[in-house]
């Protein structure tokens, strides 16, 4: 009945007449090429700044291949599949095949397979090639499963979908132009817009389906891809068999006719069966979630119960486990209790709960354990349970507060994506992090109330784990050997979590001091070790620098006893929390990271040592192999743990939306102590934020030419200029800047904090704190009570308007001074600057300088700050004038208002070289001042862009292509401000910010690319008195736009047109840039009747930008 | 072997019927097709090869019913269509031993031996690499006669096979048309030149307008044109005239001017003999006949291609 010949004579010269066309020749032909030259470029070293990624797990390479080959042969395929239909109708010849004894289906099947094969064997040489680079000159591990796995699930199904939707349609349509034009029409769509839509149910490319491989677990969620590649492989198959039926040539079976049909019967009912279970995955997962945030609220007011140990007894049973949690705790609260509630994974089933044996009611909803106590905790007393538990892990438990949760089911990097996993059980591996409720936790989940309640509590953990004997558990606390597949983890300090892993780990160790260093990894996953091969005997010595350079920014000493780096699954995923800086990569004496560091940029150690080479070279500088290994290791574990950002280092690489935090402070203070303020929840994680900060550097800072739009900290100024953070917190709106929010109150209410005892006492203090409250809570009272702080400083009315505060101070800031004085017989630097606050509101501002490491000016070699700037308060409506005695001169002041309104919020002052005044007296301190609040003289008028009579005109472009092309946004009622592009500014009017420009307190400006005068800006003002008034236009100092020193010479900034309407008419006056001075130049004097005036900026220039900032007219 | 045919009837999208009633019988030899164009013979031999299906009636091969055995009758055909020019990229040995797996000849070695036997046979063996598009129109011919001898098929229906071979080519496949005859097979030639027919058929079949006008030999209908074939001497203002009011079969220059050879019940003024009719006289004859000159034949437009 199956006609295996009949087959294989179709398929065989379907081979032979496509392999002959032109078509198949030239596409074959440039893919190999095309693949060679990519495969060469990306994946085999070649390239010196390919990101690590690239090369950073094992199926990275032969993933990349079948993605890109998968998106270029299926436009092909689509010509192909129609062609051969086109071919018999065109071919008279093709009679005398049809009255041959065969089935259609033989004849069909035979086609499509010849198709098939051929791409099938393109696909193997693309492989092939990908594979010979993978072995011998990629330093990733290789794995040989993605290279059989990846054509079957990503490159087949799609193939079958495609031949049997244009066999189809050519069935139908009988007109290849339009059935190429359909289908390649159809393809695009889903390529550039649906693919993502309903959970990536309508990629059939597997564009964007999380197939990265891990060599721990394999795929993650493969049913969920078989589901969706099995639905276009039965769509195909129908396709395909629909097109049997119909093919137009009398049939010769009446069995195989009838096989056909049940074949369509049978692969539509497997397409439906996938659709519904594919889409029910998520579905259930969004109800779980809401489910849970309900519950969350319905509990919300429920009090806790104190924790005050946890014994865990662990069974693992492949992809389940069982396990038994003992709790001892307490009722700390001030009302007895008779219920207790517990949070777990919903996954996890409860069976008994035990009280000395005796089992205890309770019920379980969701996440939710409601234990009913048969008799009444008073408050002190204490009490103790079993909790006895089995199942698997949900993770749609986790991350309740991530919106996008169900949205954004992998995470992608390049054409990679992974899928988001959170908990791993396997038969032979398992990872439950903290955020997996893999245990039962007294209360709601972590970060459940906040902002209304935030906890922690650190209890002495024991863990018992029984698993296979080959696989090696890892938790926190001393580990000891029970007996074989029996361990036990003791915890040596209190601790608020705990993990547990369960892999095949190889492992290193190392003792340094009183910490003893782990690396757990794969076996093969030890690509580092070519690159660190001479420096064995250094690492002591190489780890303490780096770690006592930590600590010594930090003003804290790490407390545990082992520090492990632990190498876990490519697809686990954190997300950022908002009431911890704390990222579940960073455990108490743990930091885990995705294998073979794939997305840790300070792990590609070979790029690393390339970029250093090349720098000695350019320098004329060489190291030993030992220095340099010293300095790759330092580099990596700076950047990487540290938070010391290193240049040229991108984390995560191109195109990632992935960036876990690997900087290991929790371990210095997250996990080590936790403020506890009933009143002020909120303190605990704005300290945390702060003292984070401390150990991340930032590319914040830098020059004009390098600007960004609104900074991260100027973002959350302008947001607490309409509403208080208390509020924000109730609302949990725009929880984007939450975080950076939570950070800059925590900075602000330290910098009052420092600026009332100084900075090196209260770091201190709080370093002792710490010290002394390590593993346990630190009371509120207790700290601030213990505080040398002033009789009359009342902390608690700071913190009243520090969290409910709506309003902001606005700085001005005056008469910059700089030059050289005697103090003494000694020459100093004296840099003065007068200050006013506008608003009524108190405020902080930080003062700090750059210097240049040869000397003064920009462009004299690198810039590095002062690690302690000065902090300095001003009141409400309060002018004072500050002075600094520098030993060194410095090339840039810059004054940072914290949270202000501010714009740009670090004002920032350029000096070039310092001279000598003789006739100055040293002045340092700060003094108040009186009467320059009145800075604007009657007879001046001032518009600036921010004020109301400043107007745009940019029409509309012509065409929608070139409105399309420019890709302008409407005008909002947003404020937007534009990142500054100067070497290639925008063709409409865009809002910057930089300190050169004018304002009050907020120094802005319009830009535009030069044009034919059709754009401009009009300042328009009202007139009291007619009279002659000098007008006169503000120009930014054009050193601030020089970005190196060959530009002092050689950039122009042209003419500026402006045009002045007067009682006589309208004057055109050209401004010449470059001979203009900084701040107010004279455009000339008219007479001007009562009513407005108005001044008008065109684009019409002959500069690289036009600058549009302020005017003003002065009356004679 | 026989092939019988019943009630067969053809009728493309409510136009006149292609086939009309065909009521037939073949039997093993060579069977002749003949008729003018539109007559229905291609509608014909494309439902005896299972190409197309017939509005009306059966076919009965052997016991076959060509609706619900295809798969037998199938096994049993070779086909050799009018068209036949355009072929897919491969060459020409590939061309024939594409057609023999597809008969199910299994074995490489049969298979090979075969097709080196059949392109012997056509002479193609020289051109057996070149690929079959680049062959010239006679090649293609007879590398079609090849695919369709390949099967060795009992039942051989070949639409003007000899169309583009020069003489000897045509005379080499008469031969072969004959021998093949010998055996006990059904061999169905459809034709416009007469002398294919003639020289090799036993039996034959005129279709006219989709019915059968006359089956039998050629000598019966040879015999029906006995009397009405004349040869005229005619003068060159003679010519015109004899054109327009007869039925001329050829027309030969003479002494006094020409010999035309004629149609007719009788010549009129003319003075003719008459002679002996072959198989064209009687061919021109019967239609002729049928259409009775005042009459013209439909013209039917037919398509093929979409049953």
């Amino acid at each position: 009945m199956i006609e295996y010949q009949k087959i294989w004579a179709n398929t065989r010269y379907e081979i032979i007449t496509l392999l002959r066309g032109w078509f198949f020749r030239i596409f074959a032909g440039l893919i190999i090429i095309i693949f060679l030259s990519i495969n060469i470029m990306f994946f085999s070293g070649a390239l010196p700044f390919v990101p690590r990624l690239f090369a950073g797990f094992s199926a990275a390479i032969p993933y990349a291949n079948m993605i890109m080959l998968n998106i270029s042969q299926t436009a092909i395929i689509i010509f192909m599949a129609s062609d051969f239909f086109k071919r018999d109708r065109k071919y008279n010849t093709a009679e005398v095949f049809y009255i041959r004894s065969m089935s259609n289906s033989s004849y069909l099947i035979g086609k499509a397979l010849g198709i098939f094969i051929l791409f099938a064997a393109l696909n193997i040489i693309v492989l092939a090639i990908a594979l010979t680079i993978h072995l011998v000159f990629s330093e990733t591990s290789f794995n040989w499963v993605p290279y059989i796995l990846y054509p079957l699930l990503i490159g087949f199904p799609a193939f079958v979908f495609m031949i049997g939707l244009s066999f189809l349609l050519m069935h139908l349509i009988k007109n290849q132009a339009i059935v190429v034009l359909l289908l390649l029409g159809y393809y695009a769509v889903v390529l550039f817009y649906l693919y993502d839509k309903w959970y990536y149910l309508f990629d059939f490319i597997a564009l964007k389906l999380p197939f990265a491989y891990s060599d721990f677990i394999g795929l993650a969620n493969i049913k969920l891809l078989l589901l969706q590649r099995g639905l276009y492989f039965s769509l195909g198959m129908v396709c395909i068999l629909v097109s049997i039926l119909l093919f137009k040539r009398l049939t010769q079976s009446a069995i195989l006719e009838r096989l056909t049909i049940i074949g369509i019967i049978f692969f539509t009912v497997i397409g439906m069966y996938c659709v519904p279970n594919y889409l029910q995955f998520f579905t259930d997962r969004q109800l779980l979630r809401s489910r849970m945030a309900i519950l969350n609220k319905q509990y919300i007011h429920q009090p806790d119960i104190t924790p005050l140990s946890c014994k865990i007894d662990f069974y693992h049973l492949g992809e389940s486990y069982r396990a038994t949690s003992h709790y001892v705790f307490q009722n700390l609260s001030e009302a007895p209790q008779d219920h207790y509630l517990f949070s777990i994974n919903p996954g996890l089933r409860v069976d008994k709960i035990l009280r000395d044996g005796k089992s205890l009611k309770f019920e379980q909803e969701n996440h939710i354990i409601s234990i009913n106590s048969d008799r009444l905790l008073l408050p002190g007393f204490m009490d103790s349970i079993q909790i006895h538990y089995y199942g698997e892990i949900d993770e749609a438990a986790c991350y309740l507060d991530i919106e996008d949760f169900e949205q954004q089911n992998t995470f992608s990097f390049w054409l990679y994506q992974s899928a988001r996993k959170h908990a791993f059980i396997e038969d032979d591996y398992v990872l439950l992090p903290p955020e997996s409720l893999w245990y039962p936790r007294p209360g709601l989940p972590p970060g459940a109330n906040f902002p209304d309640r935030t906890n922690r509590y650190f209890i002495p953990f024991q863990l018992d784990v029984h698993t296979n004997s080959d696989l090696t558990p890892l938790s926190q606390g001393t580990r000891t050997i029970e007996s074989p597949g029996h361990y036990r983890f003791l915890s040596d300090y209190p601790l608020s979590d705990i993990s547990l892993i369960l892999g095949k780990y190889e492992k290193e160790s190392i003792q340094v001091d009183s910490v003893e260093y782990n690396f757990y990894h794969l076996s093969k996953h030890d690509y580092y070790k070519e690159y660190f091969s001479q420096i064995g005997d250094t690492l002591t010595d190489l780890i303490r620098e780096v770690s006592q350079d930590y600590e010594v920014r930090l003003s804290l000493e790490y407390p545990f006893k082992r520090l492990s780096l632990i190498e876990v699954p490519l697809q686990y995923y954190v997300y950022p929390k908002i009431w911890t800086v704390a990222q579940e990569v960073v455990l108490p004496e743990q930091i885990w990271f995705q294998e073979n560091a794939a997305t840790i940029a300070g792990a590609d150690f070979g790029r690393i040592k390339r970029s250093m080479d090349r720098r000695l070279d350019r320098s004329n500088q060489t190291l030993t192999e030992v220095e340099t290994q010293i300095s790759v290791l330092k580099t990596f574990l700076n950047s990487t743990f540290c938070g010391k950002v290193m240049r040229g280092l991108r984390v995560g690489g191109p195109s990632s939306n992935y960036q876990p935090d690997y900087n290991i402070f929790p371990n210095y203070y997250t996990y080590v102590t936790f403020l506890k303020g009933e009143e002020w929840p909120i303190l605990n994680t704005a300290l945390e934020a702060f003292l984070s900060d401390r150990v991340h550097e930032t590319e914040e800072s830098g020059p004009i030419w390098r600007a960004r739009g609104l900074t991260a900290a100027e973002e959350v100024s302008q947001a607490l200029s309409s509403k208080s953070l208390a509020e924000y917190l109730t609302t949990m709106e725009n929880k984007l800047i939450l975080p950076e929010m939570i950070k800059q109150k925590g900075a602000f209410i330290i910098k009052i904090l420092q600026n009332e005892l100084g900075p090196e006492v209260f770091n201190a203090y709080f370093s002792r704190m710490v010290d002394q409250s390590k593993f346990s809570q630190i009371d509120f009272n207790t700290f601030f009570g213990g505080m040398p702080l002033r009789q009359n400083f009342n902390i608690d009315s700071y913190l009243h308007s520090w969290y409910n505060e709506r309003v902001l101070p606005a700085y001005q800031i005056f008469d910059v001074q700089f030059y050289k004085v005697y103090d003494g017989d000694r020459i100093r630097t004296q840099v003065k600057f007068k200050t006013f606050n506008t608003d009524s509101t108190d405020g902080l501002m930080e003062v700090s300088f750059q210097y240049s490491s040869r000397g003064v000016g920009f462009g004299m070699g690198a810039a590095y700050q002062e690690i302690i700037p000065t902090i300095y308060r001003l009141n409400g409506h309060q002018s004072k004038q500050f002075g600094l005695l520098l030993d060194e001169e410095p090339r840039a002041l810059d004054i940072n208002f914290l949270l202000a309104r501010n714009l740009p919020l670090v004002y920032t002052k350029r000096f070039e070289k310092a001279e000598l005044d003789k006739n100055k007296t040293p002045f340092e301190g700060e003094k108040v001042i009186t009467g320059i609040d009145e800075i604007t003289p009657s007879y001046e008028i001032v518009m600036d862009n921010t004020d109301d009579g400043f107007e745009i005109f940019n029409p509309p472009f012509n065409s929608i292509l070139k409105q399309w092309i420019h890709n302008e946004e409407e005008d909002t009622a947003a404020v937007i401000y534009d990142r500054i592009q100067w070497w290639n500014p925008p063709h409409q009017w865009r809002l910057i910010k930089s300190t050169t420009f004018y304002g009050t307190y907020v120094h802005s400006a319009y830009y535009i690319r030069p044009g034919n005068g059709s754009k401009y800006v009009s300042w328009i003002a009202p007139i009291e008195t007619a009279g002659i008034y000098d007008v006169y236009a503000y120009v930014f100092n054009k050193e601030d736009f020089r970005r190196r020193r060959r530009d002092r010479q050689g950039i122009s900034f042209g003419d500026y047109t402006y045009l002045v309407h007067h009682d006589g008419g309208v004057e055109e006056v050209k401004l010449s840039v470059d001979a203009a001075q900084y701040g107010w130049n004279f455009l000339g004097s008219w007479y001007l009747s009562a009513g407005e005036a108005k001044v008008r900026l065109t684009d019409e220039s002959t500069a690289r930008f036009v600058i549009a900032d302020a005017v003003k007219w002065v009356k004679n | 072997m026989k092939i019988q045919i019943q009630n067969l009837s053809k009728i493309y999208n409510g136009s006149k019927p292609a086939l009309d009633n065909i009521n037939m019988e073949i039997n093993s030899g060579l069977f002749g097709l003949l008729g003018p164009n539109g007559a229905g013979k291609t509608t014909l031999m494309r439902i005896l090869v299972t190409l197309m299906k017939p509005s009306e009636g059966s076919v009965t091969i052997d016991n076959f019913d060509l609706q619900r055995h295809r798969k037998e009758i199938r096994q049993m055909l070779g086909y050799l269509p009018q068209e036949f020019s355009t072929f897919p990229k491969i060459k020409t040995w590939e061309f024939l031993d594409y057609s023999a797996r597809l008969a199910g000849i299994k074995s490489n070695s049969q298979r090979s031996q075969l097709v080196d036997k059949y392109l012997e046979q056509v002479d193609l063996f020289a051109a057996r690499d070149r690929l079959a598009s680049k062959l010239s129109g006679g090649m293609k011919r007879r590398l079609g006669i090849a695919q369709a001898l390949i099967s060795d098929p009992k039942i051989l229906v070949v639409d003007e096979p000899t169309t583009g071979l020069d003489p000897e080519e045509r005379i080499r496949f008469r031969n072969l048309l004959t021998e093949m005859g010998q055996e006990e097979k059904i061999i169905i030639l459809s034709t416009h030149i007469v002398g294919d027919i003639s020289s090799t058929c036993n039996e034959m079949a005129l279709l006219v307008d989709g019915r059968v006008g006359f089956k039998g030999s050629p000598a019966e209908l040879i015999k029906q044109a006995e009397g009405y074939v004349f040869e005229i001497e005619a003068r060159d203002n003679d010519l015109a005239n004899i054109q327009e009011k007869y039925a001329v079969i050829s027309t030969i220059p003479s002494e006094s001017g020409w010999k035309v050879q004629v149609v007719a019940k009788n010549t009129g003024q003319y003075l003719s003999q008459s002679i002996d009719p072959n198989l064209e006289h009687a061919y021109v004859h019967f239609i002729e006949h049928h259409y009775d000159t005042d009459i013209k034949p439909d013209v039917m437009d037919l398509d093929f291609k979409d049953d």
